[in-house]
């Protein structure tokens, strides 16, 4: 909504609710800028505390990705200078480098969850069962391949393959949709 | 991937065991400086390297999103790892809709299905405050990040929380995220319609709506109707609801027992060295009656004896009988080891409208409107197995923690009573009734109170067990229609 038209109660909780269906994106995001999820949960909670404040300043004639993802970049960079260099997966130069390769992506990480879905539906149960230890019950990988009989640096192979391989299937069912 | 970039050719058809290591312990979190420094000389220069890494970062964020573990620590130290309460940024299951797709290891977040509902709710808050005249400051809100509560706490009353656990209270929601009793119970509604009773000592870790872990101690999950599929995840199993209610305890090596006081659930068993790139074992399905243990060895026990409040609380399978118990213990001399089935004791039980076999859902009740005789009401009752009714040379040994009076309900069909019977216990004159109601006696439903629907009646033996030790009863007659009942009360 532009500055000089009225905030009414329709418009602000239509700003609410594209803060809420963005999260999977914005987290990815962050994800993105930070190298990882370290900290990518605390960098969300903090944008969504300044994407609340600012709903009433947001221009519904705009995309509200955009701008959703600028805020959470400006949180990024705050979050960077409470940590010590060495800690940050990116250099600066390299962070400007991600941000311009994420934003060309235009992932939209609602619809690829979906797709995930349908991806991972395809991997075998041995698989499924290792990103489950992994992923769901947050188990390390030494445990994992520990368990599996596997050294853990043939696990972290396998687990970056398995990562590839997902993308590269969501990426294919994404495109057959639209060209459907 | 050129062939001059740094980056190996990860993910292509081999993988890389040299970087994949590094790239694991960034995702993670973990990486030393000097890893970091790696990955980053890797990915300088080299857009399709920057262009993979981004790939993995990604797949990474939507696998930690679709799990809810969004907001955790993976692959650290449990402590590490623990996902804190309230700091969920993780998604939220739907509700009981669907939920058999919990039978499923996974859930497909439903996009922060929990942050919407809280969000649009908020509006009316941040609306008000913006329209209020007098306003001038905003409320507290919080974050969408941990506007994503799992489950709210329906009773927190008498509760001692564990070292680092801050106290909580009746109608706070909780985000996914580890919760520990040290003594009392915590009851918790998961917003997958399931009431979790948390016996302490005990720990649980809430994974999403339709799905809590038991690291510790004791729970019981009684799962509403929209609940069906709700999973109880345990080192020995994964413990799926088909509409029951059911306990489970973790022992200090990992060893899970499962038992089931209502309805039914299917065991997915772990195992333990094929572990988790297994394929998931053939579910085992318990039925009401049914307790194992599951070693952490991966073995299989029968629970021979379930010890439960008569309120339908706390329950304990092994140690000292507890505080006040008279029965102690019972166990057969013909039930498979590995069976499954287990007799119930009620501790002070005995009283209208009671459950009478495990393996069935007849009641016991007095036989007329005066009710129960008054010295069998509140006394501890044996929940045996009416399947027992004829089994030959039966042995049932029922141990009595005090000096006690051990009753046996007997249904004398054509006058016949059992030599052990009539030889070790006097006939008191007393009687009970039996509300079988269906499916035996189809015409009739199960009735509720005195004297409403009996279909037999049971002739009351006493017998006075002067100090603490065992009891064998022998078989029932074979003439009998249902098994024979045992209650006991302490000796004045």
């Amino acid at each position: 909504m532009s500055g000089d038209e009225a905030v009414t109660p329709d418009r602000l909780g239509a700003v609410v609710r594209q803060i809420a269906a963005s999260q999977s994106g914005l987290y990815a995001y962050v994800c993105a800028l930070l190298g990882g999820s370290r900290g990518a949960a605390d960098v969300l909670q903090e944008a969504n505390v300044v994407l609340w404040e600012k709903a009433a300043e947001y221009d519904a004639t705009r995309p509200f990705l955009p701008w959703a993802y600028g805020i959470a970049h400006f949180q990024v960079l705050a979050y960077r200078k409470r940590q010590s260099r060495d800690k940050l997966v990116f250099d600066d130069g390299l962070l400007a480098a991600v941000d311009a390769a994420v934003r060309r992506r235009d992932d939209r990480a609602d619809r690829e969850l979906e797709a995930l879905d349908g991806c991972v539906g395809k991997l075998s149960p041995r698989q499924r069962a290792v990103l489950d230890a992994r992923y769901r019950d947050g188990e390390a990988v030494e445990a994992i391949a520990g368990r599996l009989n596997k050294a853990p640096n043939a696990l972290s192979a396998e687990l970056y393959r398995l990562r590839k391989g997902l993308m590269d299937c969501v990426r294919r069912a994404l495109g057959r949709e639209e060209t459907a | 991937m050129s062939a001059q970039n740094e980056w190996p050719p990860l993910g292509d058809s081999g993988g890389s065991d040299e970087m994949s290591p590094l790239v694991e312990a960034v995702l993670a979190g973990e990486a030393t400086a000097e890893q970091l420094d790696a990955v980053r000389a890797a990915l300088r220069g080299s857009p399709a390297a920057l262009g993979a890494y981004l790939d993995q970062v990604h797949a990474d964020a939507l696998l930690r999103w679709r799990s809810g573990s969004a907001s955790a620590g993976i692959g650290g130290s449990p402590g590490a790892g623990a996902v804190g309460l309230n700091d969920g940024a993780g998604p939220v299951p739907g509700s009981g809709s669907g939920a058999r797709r919990m039978r499923h290891a996974w859930r497909r977040p439903v996009l922060a299905a929990a942050a919407v509902v809280a969000l649009v709710g908020a509006v009316a808050i941040v609306v008000a405050w913006r329209w209020s005249p007098s306003g001038r400051e905003a409320p507290t809100l919080p974050p969408v990040a941990a506007a994503a509560p799992v489950a709210d706490v329906v009773d927190a009353a008498g509760v001692t929380w564990a070292s680092g656990q801050r106290p909580l209270v009746a109608s706070e929601a909780l985000s996914p995220g580890e919760v520990g009793v040290a003594s009392g119970t915590l009851r918790l509604a998961a917003r997958g319609d399931a009431v979790v009773s948390v016996f302490g000592p005990a720990r649980v870790r809430l994974i999403s709506g339709g799905r809590v872990q038991a690291l510790a101690g004791r729970i019981t999950t009684r799962v509403g109707p929209a609940g069906k599929g709700f999973v109880v995840d345990a080192p020995g199993a994964d413990v799926v609801d088909l509409g029951t209610e059911f306990g489970v305890q973790v022992g200090p090596a990992g060893e899970t027992a499962v038992v089931v006081f209502d309805g039914e659930v299917d065991l997915n068993r772990k195992s333990p060295s094929a572990g988790a790139g297994t394929a998931p074992s053939t579910p085992t399905r318990l039925t009401r009656g049914h307790a194992v243990r599951i070693a952490s060895s991966g073995a299989v026990d029968r629970i021979v004896a379930v010890d439960r409040l008569s309120s339908g609380g706390d329950w304990r399978i092994d140690g000292p009988p507890a505080p006040g118990a008279v029965i102690a213990a019972v166990h057969d001399n013909v039930r498979d080891p590995a069976g499954g089935m287990y007799y119930q004791i009620a501790r002070g039980g005995l009283a209208e409208d009671v459950r009478a076999y495990v393996d069935r859902s007849y009641e016991w009740n007095g036989v007329d409107a005066a009710g129960l005789p008054p010295e069998l009401v509140g006394a501890d009752l044996v929940m045996p197995f009416n399947s027992d009714k004829r089994t030959p040379e039966l042995a049932l040994t029922v141990t009595v923690a005090r000096p006690a009076a051990l009753y046996v309900f007997h249904e004398p069909r054509h006058g016949e009573v059992p030599e052990w019977l009539r030889r070790d216990f006097t006939d008191t004159g007393l009687k009970v009734g039996l509300d079988e109601g269906p499916p035996d006696l189809r015409q009739k439903a199960i009735g509720a109170g005195s004297g409403q629907s009996v279909d037999r009646v049971f002739t009351v033996w006493r017998r006075e067990v002067r100090a603490a030790g065992s009891v064998v009863l022998g078989e029932n007659s074979p003439a009998a229609k249902s098994m024979y009942g045992i209650a006991a009360v302490p000796l004045k």
